[in-house]
């Protein structure tokens, strides 16, 4: 044991060992709800709303293991919670979370009973959202649409292990829960960009926390409080991702594979999302990322004992074809 | 120093950015960045400091105050005044250089290091738009250093590197009005740091 550890920290460290993955029963693998359809996104490029919500109605119910869409919908977010949407709109239209997917998703809360007013769809800018297609509203009867700097950001820092942030207010001030909404796509520096990074649009500095491919700080960021409390579900955008020159949008190095991930378990998405863009980077001729030098060994930390956010093994992860 | 000196020098930091044209929009701070490599595929390497960051489009580099857009590097805070003050030259600190006189100090948002002891993170770890500020170009600063009496220009309390087009753009203004220039800078720049001397008189 270190020195100068005190009582509550050895105490929080013993139970910590015992205390299992959110969501997760103990022995329980972390399911990842792969659900595809190659008419969701036709050739003429425009995704089919219909095919994209019965697309989400399968992800989200096989994650819950339901025998409806409405009854997983309900086990996401009471009526009276506020949802926050995490979208990714960083990289304008093309390589950010589609719209379309957005209105499905609300769409769904608002059957489960949570109102209009209750729904906040957000990013780090405005800017960023009419980038992607959004319309920034900020009325409160209303679904929301807002950027960070329309909220602004906490006084206090949120520190854990090498994070030191300011958290945006419509995390911590105005969301009691989160659906995570990543793209998958390849990323430039950290390798990967999915569910983990995505929360890199909830703190002020995310620039600071690019070093050694995100390693560890996207795993130290999705520890704060707040974040790790919030966040309930991860449904990846994954109609047409993008396995090189990420995450600026290259449509070159997209392709059309049609379908979404879901899961509650964001490391074990991550870790399912990283081996899809392997795979397509195989049969491309691109060398590995690790080969690229950019192996997004961030998700490993994420899963490490210090973290235990999900997990990266494969023999507990249990992918389901929806 | 008798009451009515104390008073101006203690006001100072609240009327000297009132002095400024307030910021219609962003795009008055936004110039292109003057060292960078442009890249294939839109991005862009930075040959400002050390970290040499390697920025896709859309993205900005460590600091924070540099953006790549469609291919361009661009800094985001040129003319982007969040901080002034009237100091103390020995403040800087610089003890044989003007030597009893005042430095109308200044500083943008942005750092390219990250120090945990930081006295002035709220500044220097934000990002441009996270911080108030005020549009006050060179001829400006400089007009200004003079009404308050200052012979310096000092560039100060985050990271001048950051902002360096405004510091040579503002040295340059000032050297042609009699008006000095200092830096003070953590000093993690590239070569170019010998080119910065060429127009400021000192660098601590």
């Amino acid at each position: 044991m270190p020195p100068g550890t005190t009582r509550r920290a050895l105490l929080r460290l013993c139970l910590g060992g015992t205390l299992v993955r959110p969501g997760c029963p103990a022995g329980a693998k972390s399911r990842v709800a792969i659900a595809r359809d190659p008419l969701a996104r036709p050739s003429d490029g425009a995704v089919d709303s219909a095919r994209l919500a019965a697309l989400l109605d399968r992800a989200v119910q096989a994650v819950y293991g339901c025998d409806s869409p409405l009854e997983a919908w309900k086990s996401v977010a009471r009526p009276n919670e506020v949802v926050g949407l995490k979208v990714n709109c960083l990289a304008g239209r093309g390589a950010s979370t589609n719209p379309v997917l957005v209105e499905a998703v609300c769409e769904r809360l608002r059957q489960a009973g949570v109102p209009d007013k209750n729904i906040v769809v957000w990013d780090r800018l405005n800017a960023d959202m009419e980038h992607a297609g959004f319309r920034v509203a900020s009325r409160k009867d209303r679904v929301r649409f807002i950027g960070n700097d329309t909220s602004g950001y906490e006084n206090e820092l949120a520190v854990f292990g090498g994070v030191g942030s300011l958290l945006s207010k419509t995390l911590t001030q105005v969301c009691d829960a989160v659906i995570n909404l990543p793209v998958l796509k390849d990323h430039g520096i950290v390798g990967v960009t999915m569910a983990l990074k995505n929360l890199f649009g909830a703190i002020h500095n995310p620039n600071k926390y690019h070093l050694a491919a995100g390693d560890p700080y996207v795993a130290d960021v999705n520890m704060l409080p707040p974040i790790r409390a919030k966040v309930r579900l991860t449904i990846c955008d994954a109609i047409a991702p993008q396995y090189e020159g990420g995450p600026s949008y290259m449509p070159q190095w997209a392709w059309p594979f049609n379908g979404l991930l879901a899961s509650r378990d964001p490391v074990a998405l991550d870790y399912t999302g990283w081996r899809i863009i392997e795979q397509q980077r195989a049969a491309k001729g691109l060398p590995s990322l690790q080969a690229a030098k950019r192996e997004p060994v961030y998700i490993a930390r994420a899963a490490d004992a210090q973290h235990r956010l999900g997990t990266n093994d494969p023999a507990l992860i249990e992918k389901v074809e929806a | 120093m008798d009451r009515r000196r104390f008073l101006i020098s203690a006001a100072l930091p609240c009327l000297a950015p009132r002095a400024a044209a307030p910021a219609p929009s962003d795009a008055q701070f936004v110039v292109e960045a003057r060292f960078y490599e442009k890249q294939p595929y839109r991005k862009i390497k930075c040959k400002l400091c050390p970290r040499e960051c390697s920025v896709d489009d859309q993205e900005r580099g460590y600091c924070g105050v540099r953006e790549n857009r469609g291919g361009k590097y661009y800094s985001l805070v040129h003319s982007r005044v969040c901080t002034v003050n009237r100091d103390p030259i020995e403040k800087k600190p610089l003890f044989h250089f003007a030597p009893g006189t005042m430095a109308f100090s200044v500083a943008t948002a942005g750092c390219n290091v990250n120090c945990k002891m930081c006295q002035n993170w709220e500044i220097s770890q934000s990002r441009p738009e996270q911080v108030q500020a005020n549009y006050m170009p060179p001829r400006t600063l400089v007009s200004l250093a003079q009404q308050y009496k200052c012979p310096t220009l000092a560039y100060t309390y985050s990271e001048p590197t950051v902002f360096i087009e405004y510091v040579l753009d503002a040295a340059e203004a000032g050297r042609a009005a009699g008006v000095k220039s200092v830096v003070i800078s953590g000093g993690y720049i590239q070569t170019l740091l010998s080119k910065t001397g060429q127009t400021c008189s000192a660098i601590c």
